[in-house]
């Protein structure tokens, strides 16, 4: 399936106002209206994280949040090949917890380099424009939801 | 007992990929079909299904990790019931692996790849099989 070829309507979570501000995750329409919003910064509450982990807990702004669990996610994932392992890692499950927000943030790693990023758009996104022929090529995988991300008007 | 690293860093294919002799695709039966698996085997995460996974190609079940000229092995791991990882046997009788996202590594026996840093949940070979060395 082509990423036109979806029939859910684009970026309804803008329009709920999940993901106002967010690194132009919205829909062009929309841009205007919220241009003058800004990303909240968000607690993240003590004891939602993982025992043992470097990952910051308390009051950190979402980005460097995300950039260090990324980090942490990638070091500690590097030598496995279980896709259910690596996407139930606790600090990938802690980005899909983030939210719809974090989509665009995703898609920038996702083309800096192809990763197993696929189970966390899933999830956040609830669709897969990824042709079932092209499962296991990350590259083109990448390449699919980069190209669904920009006719949905996301920017990264 | 000396492992070799034989290649840069790749996210694009894995163990069992390698062993399978792909390296252009992540191979895994996982549940939400973000890997490759072969049509024909199994889509679940158990050794039975690992061992399709290698039927299809050409392999059969064999007995240990020794050097058979002529024949290609390839060895499947397994910790706490579920399978881990994946290695190829060279023609040196050396094995070759790929580390998950990481390297492709070059090891004297199936055992030494748990050894190697990051790869101690690997846990231990528990089913070998071999094919006619493609020529």
């Amino acid at each position: 399936m082509t990423p036109t070829a979806t029939k859910t309507p684009p970026i309804t979570y803008a329009r709920r106002g999940r993901l106002i501000g967010c690194r132009g995750w919205c829909n062009p329409q929309d841009k205007k209206r919220h241009k003058s919003l800004k990303m909240p910064r968000r607690s993240v509450m003590s004891g939602m994280g993982v025992a043992g982990t470097a990952a910051p807990l308390v009051d950190e702004p979402e980005s460097k949040l995300f950039s260090s669990l990324v980090r942490q996610w990638k070091d500690e994932t590097l030598t496995l090949s279980s896709i259910e392992e690596i996407a139930l890692h606790p600090a990938y499950q802690r980005i899909i917890g983030m939210g719809p927000a974090v989509v665009p943030w995703i898609l920038r790693e996702l083309e800096a380099e192809p990763d197993q990023w696929f189970w966390a758009l899933r999830a956040l996104t609830g669709e897969d424009p990824v042709d079932p022929g092209a499962r296991g090529r990350i590259a083109e995988m990448s390449r699919s939801w980069l190209s669904w991300a920009r006719h949905r008007g996301i920017r990264w | 007992m000396s492992c070799t690293i034989t290649s840069l860093d790749s996210t694009l294919y894995n163990c069992v990929a390698w062993a399978a002799g792909d390296s252009d695709r992540f191979w895994w039966p996982d549940s939400q079909g973000i890997g490759y698996w072969p049509q024909n085997a199994p889509r679940e995460v158990t050794a039975n299904a690992f061992i399709s996974a290698f039927l299809t190609l050409g392999y059969e079940p064999c007995e240990g990790g020794r050097l058979e000229p002529g024949f290609e092995k390839i060895v499947i791991y397994e910790l706490h019931g579920k399978p881990t990882h994946a290695a190829r046997q060279l023609e040196s009788g050396r094995w070759t692996s790929k580390l998950g996202k990481w390297v492709d590594i070059e090891h004297d026996t199936p055992e030494a790849v748990v050894a190697f840093p990051k790869c101690a949940n690997y846990g231990r070979p528990i089913q070998f099989l071999r094919r006619q060395r493609p020529t």
